[in-house]
């Protein structure tokens, strides 16, 4: 049976093949080990899931700039499950807790850091990149033209 | 600051009478929507403008109507009772949709709005089968999504049952024949058309409500220190990072709710409906900050409610659901009790809305499709399309009713089916172009049959999987190993085997 591979066109794909199964594998074996090396790869799995998407792009403008706006939600989400861990770990009863704004050290870092930074990252990302990178006037010409040859037939 | 009343005892109940002008917001709403309805169906002359607007819409309508049906009744309602019951575990679904949104937008956005420029494209299976050419891909793809809609739907009507009869004081019965008359007039005659317009309304009152309540409930209880100070003097892990969850929950949860928005049909089905894909520019940042706004109400309200609760001042709920009504009621003026209760039967409504479209579209256009079947004319699609719209209200009645077993076990799948159909069909399928006709059709077996019959396990032989994982996070994973895997041995419409038309959409 001859492998279907490419390496060019298919390295995320089999880079989130390996997170899903890091993934899998930590949901079994659990533990504290589990639960970092779960949110390491789950995290790895979502900046890869984006490059699967944009990998079109990223080929047709020959480009890294999707290479480093992942790499940038990767030291985001990084640097806040690290400190989630550190803080979590230090006190898991949650009994006496450090407050930091409001919470309990390891609750502010889900609320202040995990919840909105990472989505403000990359939700105006996709607006900055569009009209350069992901959506130009040209394919806008194109696909319209494919559009109407479907209605023509 | 409002008064806090002593151990006020009286919990909301359907014989209590609501204050009026509660009342008359949420009437005035609801004659609003059908008013809405009855416009629509004048607009809707035929199946694409039925099922995905025509193609007429700007990118707030879209990216409000992607947000407030992912914001469901699930969220507007479960989603206080969650933080009431667990704490701040619930955080760990409460705080991903701000991030899914742009993840979504990344993976699909582009590609489901270039399907539909390319393709004559509806629904969620006609992107599969065009991808994969395949009925079998079809097939899977339509009856997990039928399976989801059902499941969704009927919770999703108990809801609005529930807030209903909260509001008007009446027996769950009639509550829930005034939401379904309500659903029923504009979704059977204005299809998406009126969907899209009542989303944007519903969204508009969803952000704005969530925002007044959680700086109510904010003052309410002094404030995020004081409240997580009082909780956690009395149940310290309520206030901690997973609540009282377990951590695996929580962290499956997130990679569950985060990857798996990309797969939910309400949502990507959306993308088809935008009158120009130049538009998506600006789709996710207005989708994501809409949802974080709605979403505060629930994490200040719910985890609030507890606050006061633990610390005497409050009688303890029956029923954690109750959470977001009795706060509204006791603690928040009329005006805003009844904006914000208008805004949780929106909440319901829009995702509603989506699935008994997406429901109609699998039983009129989908499975006959895969079976063969062709409409002689778009006039007689539309009108089958209206006739399984009623129909599949009707039916998702009767289950709630009748088979409530079965409501209980798929209601648990609903998100799941979703993720685990769609994200690896789609959302790699549509990006690369090693993914095969095999991979597609082994990962959808995976989704349907993993989802189900674990879905038994947990309900009737009381399974679980070790350390309190979600086991839809576990169906989502296995099905996208398992559509990798298989592609990458396999080779049918992958690569050069690929139509030239489908092949230019993922090179896009």
């Amino acid at each position: 049976m001859a492998l279907n591979f490419n390496p060019s066109e298919d390295k995320y794909v089999v880079g989130g093949l390996v997170a899903a199964v890091a993934m899998l594998v930590a949901m079994y074996f659990g533990g504290q080990a589990g639960q970092i090396v779960f949110s390491a790869s789950a995290v790895a799995f979502i900046g890869l899931y984006v490059l699967i998407g944009v990998q079109s792009s990223e080929r047709r403008h020959d480009t890294n700039v999707f290479k480093l706006m992942i790499a940038g939600l990767w030291l985001i989400l990084g640097v806040a499950f690290a400190l989630l861990w550190h803080f979590h770990f230090q006190n898991p009863a949650y009994t006496d807790p450090t407050y930091w704004l409001g919470f309990p050290r390891a609750t502010a870092v889900v609320v202040y850091l995990l919840w909105m930074p990472p989505a403000l990252y990359l939700m105006f990302a996709y607006p900055y990149l569009f009209s350069t990178y992901i959506w130009d006037e040209e394919q806008v010409a194109e696909f319209r033209a494919m559009g109407s040859d479907e209605e023509g037939k | 600051m409002i008064a806090i009343p002593e151990a006020v005892l009286a919990q909301v109940s359907t014989t209590e009478t609501m204050n009026p002008l509660i009342v008359g917001v949420v009437a005035v709403y609801l004659l609003g929507i059908a008013a809405i309805g009855v416009w629509a169906t004048g607009q809707t002359e035929s199946t694409s403008d039925f099922l995905i607007a025509g193609k007429r819409f700007g990118i707030w309508a879209v990216a409000f109507a992607a947000f407030a049906s992912i914001m469901s009744g699930f969220g507007f309602i479960g989603g206080p009772g969650l933080f009431y019951d667990g704490g701040y575990g619930f955080l760990w679904i409460a705080i991903v949709a701000p991030l899914a949104f742009p993840v979504s937008w990344f993976v699909l956005g582009k590609k489901m709005r270039l399907m539909a420029e390319v393709r004559e494209i509806f629904t969620i299976p006609d992107a599969a089968v065009a991808r994969f050419d395949s009925e079998a891909v079809r097939l899977l793809v339509s009856v997990s999504v039928l399976l989801g809609v059902i499941s969704y739907l009927g919770v999703q009507f108990l809801a609005i049952a529930f807030v209903l009869q909260t509001v008007l004081g009446v027996s769950e019965v009639t509550a829930l024949a005034i939401g379904l008359v309500v659903i029923s007039i504009y979704t059977i005659g204005g299809g998406m058309i009126a969907g899209i317009f009542t989303d944007l309304i519903q969204g508009g009152i969803m952000v704005i409500g969530s925002v007044v309540v959680f700086l109510l409930a904010l003052d309410t209880v002094n404030g995020f220190s004081a409240m997580n100070r009082e909780l956690s003097s009395q149940i310290p892990e309520l206030a901690g990072a997973f609540g009282a969850f377990p951590i695996m929950l929580g962290l499956t949860w997130y990679f569950l709710f985060l990857v798996g928005n990309s797969g939910q049909p309400h949502m990507a089905h959306k993308l088809y409906m935008l009158r120009d894909p130049k538009l998506l520019k600006w789709g996710a940042p207005i989708a994501a900050l809409s949802y974080f706004a709605a979403s505060l109400m629930m994490l200040a309200l719910g985890v609030g409610m507890r606050s006061l609760v633990e610390t005497g001042q409050f009688a303890e709920l029956a029923n954690p659901d109750n959470a977001a009504p009795i706060f509204l009621v006791e603690f928040t003026p009329a005006i805003v009790a009844g904006v914000v209760l208008a805004a949780a039967v929106g909440a319901v409504m829009s995702t509603s809305d989506a699935f008994i479209n997406i429901g109609a579209a699998n039983l009129a256009r989908d499975i006959p499709e895969s079976l063969g079947f062709e409409y002689a004319s778009d006039r007689q699609e539309l009108r089958a399309h209206r006739v399984a719209t009623a129909l599949i209200i009707l039916v998702s009645v009767l289950l709630v009713y009748y088979v409530e077993i079965l409501v209980g076990l798929l209601g648990v799948v609903g998100w799941g089916l979703f993720a685990a159909a769609i994200v690896p069909l789609l959302g790699i399928g549509l990006n690369w172009k090693g993914a095969t006709t095999e991979g597609a059709i082994a990962a959808g077996v995976v989704a349907l049959f993993g989802n189900l019959g674990l879905a038994i396990a947990v309900q009737f032989y009381g399974f679980s999987l070790p350390h309190g994982s979600a086991t839809e996070a576990l169906t989502l994973l296995v099905a996208i190993v398992v559509m990798i895997a298989v592609s990458l041995v396999t080779n049918t419409k992958a690569r050069d085997d690929i139509d030239d038309d489908i092949e230019r959409v993922i090179d896009s």
